[in-house]
């Protein structure tokens, strides 16, 4: 399980794994569309998180997601 | 709006007889209700149309409203098995329209009409519905937040359509979690831009938000493995078609039905999707 602290490392590890790119300068205020992610690889992203801390986000709470930063808020809140 | 008129027909318009090779004897393009583990899929969709009918609460002397009727299997079911005598079916598709009209069951006619454009003075005693408000609410739409607008416009519809005393049978496939791998997430992405443009599947959430304040739920009963199993037999049925499916519509349609019907299997039983039954009584204020 990874240290819960700093999310963004985990972020741009699976990111990288995902859409097969780098992601090394990508900030926790990075949009996810102008990174040029795509709806079915943000999923695959959330999905690697969730496994990451055996958790689930609820679908409804995914479509606030604007942000790198707003996706780790959304894991750090259930990972505590 | 969800799927329009091309749309719809593209989903239902391949060919009455290719959908007759693979779905049941009354071509019932929906979740059957299995009562056992033998049941065969014809006695279950009976079941299905029995149960909705129950919910309904209808009798022979009620006037029925069948919202969604593809090829006319619950209107002839009401005709026959539950004596009515006056059943009208309102359908998009021009070919269901056709179809169920040329069988002449007595007591029976069909619309073909956009159900929330229809305008009729008719009202009715009963309404059964059986997944077409699965084609409302547009993706778009649904990302825009307008999927509880929708669906409340279409309780009304059906609230303003019903004199009071009305009871509705309701099915609704539902989705639930999206998935979180590629495989997956691209096969569904598939099913609602390909098989079914223009619609979405409603959550659960949805719909009991939306029934408000024109019929109260009384009962909600989830199909999920029941419709797990019908997509299974239908995926079944068609592969044992496959060379004159080949032969008849092309390498094209029966790859792209193979996908969705597999697709669906997959759906239900990692609950992607589910499917659920409610009992709605009118309120009458």
């Amino acid at each position: 399980m990874s240290d819960t602290k700093d999310l963004l490392p985990l972020f741009k590890s699976v990111a990288e794994r995902v859409d097969r790119r780098s992601f090394e300068t990508v900030t926790r205020e990075s949009v996810i569309t102008d990174l040029g992610i795509d709806s079915l690889s943000m999923m695959q992203i959330v999905g690697e998180m969730e496994t990451e801390f055996s958790i689930q986000i609820p679908d409804e709470d995914l479509v606030e997601i604007v942000t790198v930063g707003d996706l780790c808020s959304k894991v750090e809140r259930r990972v505590g | 709006m969800g799927s329009n008129k091309d749309e719809v027909q593209v989903s239902y318009d391949v060919s009455n007889e290719f959908f007759r090779l693979w779905l049941d004897e009354r071509m019932n393009y929906t979740c059957a209700v299995f009562e056992s583990e033998n049941q065969s899929l014809e006695a279950a969709q009976l079941n299905k149309l029995a149960i909705l009918s129950d919910f309904a609460k209808v009798t022979p002397e009620k006037r029925v409203l069948d919202i969604g009727c593809g090829w006319g299997a619950c209107l002839e079911y009401l005709a026959s098995a539950r004596s009515v005598k006056e059943a009208v079916g309102v359908t998009l598709s021009s070919a269901q329209a056709a179809e169920v009209n040329a069988r002449k069951i007595p007591g029976v006619r069909c619309v073909e009409s956009d159900f929330m454009k229809w305008e009729t003075e008719e009202k009715f005693d009963a309404l059964i519905s059986i997944c077409m408000l699965d084609h409302l609410c547009s993706p778009a739409e649904a990302r825009q937040g307008k999927a509880i607008d929708i669906y409340r416009a279409y309780f009304k519809k059906c609230w303003e359509m019903t004199n009071p005393g009305a009871w509705f049978g309701l099915q609704t496939i539902l989705r639930n979690r999206v998935p979180r791998n590629k495989k997956d997430l691209e096969d569904i992405y598939f099913c609602t831009h390909v098989i079914f443009p223009g619609g979405l599947n409603p959550r659960l959430e949805d719909i009991l938000q939306a029934v408000n304040p024109y019929w109260e739920v009384i009962t909600v009963k989830q199909r999920r493995r029941d419709y797990q199993r019908t997509t299974a037999e239908w995926l079944r049925r068609m592969r044992a078609h496959e060379a004159n499916i080949r032969k008849t519509w092309g390498d094209q349609v029966f790859d792209d039905y193979d996908r969705y019907l597999s697709t669906c299997v997959r759906a239900f039983e990692a609950f992607y999707s589910s499917l659920a039954q409610y009992e709605l009584r009118r309120l009458d204020g």
